[in-house]
């Protein structure tokens, strides 16, 4: 039994039906006929309560949710989007070694892009080229804590840098006021490279189609 | 020119991102670079080949790794024409499809065959 619905007591053997019931007090239909329509046409329709819910099914509703669901989907994700799938995080800690195999794949990149390549235009060539999965090293910056952070560089943003050093700690240090040092080999010769921070503001794309003038040097 | 140095950057990014996606779990880092080839590729004004295209996620930039990063299932759209049945592609991290069929390719020959080459398919088809 119900707690909440409890039938009135006037019910005396009402364990037929409501719709028979009112048919069968109709002068219009004769007994088989209520039984024949009850069964045909009224005992297993649903009775819909929304009347709105039943155009779910038809075609222009679905069509149009389709086609606004279809526009959501094929665009690029918004930045509130990206912000609640937690696309933007990055982890805390991550394991240096596992960064090497990046390093390594960086080390065939540099091989592959700087041979055959001398003085200025080498140095055009490094402003342009990729550092995610290089090894960055701080050589000098305004801030005294910040000298000597050596890492494997996991991702460039228009203002930071973000290393990872050999203790798996995860670093974002920011571009101004600082010069990294590059350095790596290439055909057996080993090169060092400084990074000054003003040549080095901005997001890794727009580095690649940016002309660089010699600005002054920086006080640090 | 500048260009060729631009390629094997984004060559190299690419192959950094699959590393990551692959090997790691650093899906975010995987991310960030395959959206850097996408700029790259915009500045440079720079064809990227539609296949490496499509073994990013267009909506997110995730890099499809089966099983991990993506879902791949079977779609039949009608019993009674098998050929418009496609493989789904779904993008684990934001959820964007992609359908691929797999219709015989159509050869186009000259102009008055065209039509031929169409009957054959269906010929084929029906058998």
């Amino acid at each position: 039994m119900d707690p909440i619905y409890q039938p009135l007591e006037d019910n005396e053997g009402s364990s037929q039906n409501m719709a028979l019931e009112l048919m069968q007090q109709s002068e219009m239909l004769d007994a088989n006929q209520v039984n024949a329509v009850y069964a045909e046409k009224i005992r297993h329709k649903p009775l819909l309560l929304i009347p709105s819910m039943a155009n779910k099914g038809s075609q222009a509703s679905s069509r149009d949710e389709s086609s606004s669901s279809k526009k959501k989907q094929k665009g690029r994700l918004s930045h509130a989007e990206r912000r609640r799938l937690g696309l933007t995080q990055i982890p805390k800690k991550m394991d240096y070694q596992k960064l090497l195999q990046l390093h390594k794949l960086w080390l065939g990149y540099v091989q592959e892009a700087f041979t055959k390549a001398y003085g200025e235009a080498l140095l055009t060539k490094l402003l342009k080229a990729e550092y995610q999965g290089a090894i960055l090293r701080v050589q000098r910056s305004k801030c005294p804590s910040k000298v000597g952070i050596e890492g494997i560089c996991v991702l460039e943003t228009k203002n930071t840098f973000v290393l990872v050093t050999e203790e798996n700690r995860v670093l974002r240090i920011s571009k101004h006021d600082c010069i990294f040092e590059l350095g790596f080999e290439l055909d057996g010769k080993k090169h060092l490279f400084e990074l000054h921070s003003r040549q080095v503001v901005n997001r890794p794309a727009d580095r690649s189609s940016k002309r660089y003038k010699i600005l002054g040097s920086l006080d640090l | 020119m500048n260009k060729q140095d631009q390629h094997s950057r984004m060559s190299y990014l690419y192959q950094a991102s699959m590393l990551l996606g692959t090997q790691t779990d650093e899906l975010g880092l995987a991310r960030q670079y395959a959206s850097t080839i996408r700029s790259i590729s915009q500045k440079n004004v720079l064809r990227v080949h539609p296949h490496i295209k499509r073994t990013i996620c267009k909506r997110c930039d995730t890099p499809f790794v089966y099983g991990k990063t993506c879902r791949v299932s079977y779609e039949i759209s009608s019993a009674k024409k098998p050929e418009l049945d496609r493989v789904l592609r779904t993008c684990a991290v934001c959820g964007a499809t992609k359908r691929f069929s797999d219709r015989p390719a159509k050869k186009r020959t000259k102009q008055g065959q065209v039509a031929q080459a169409e009957l054959n398919v269906e010929q084929q088809h029906t058998k």
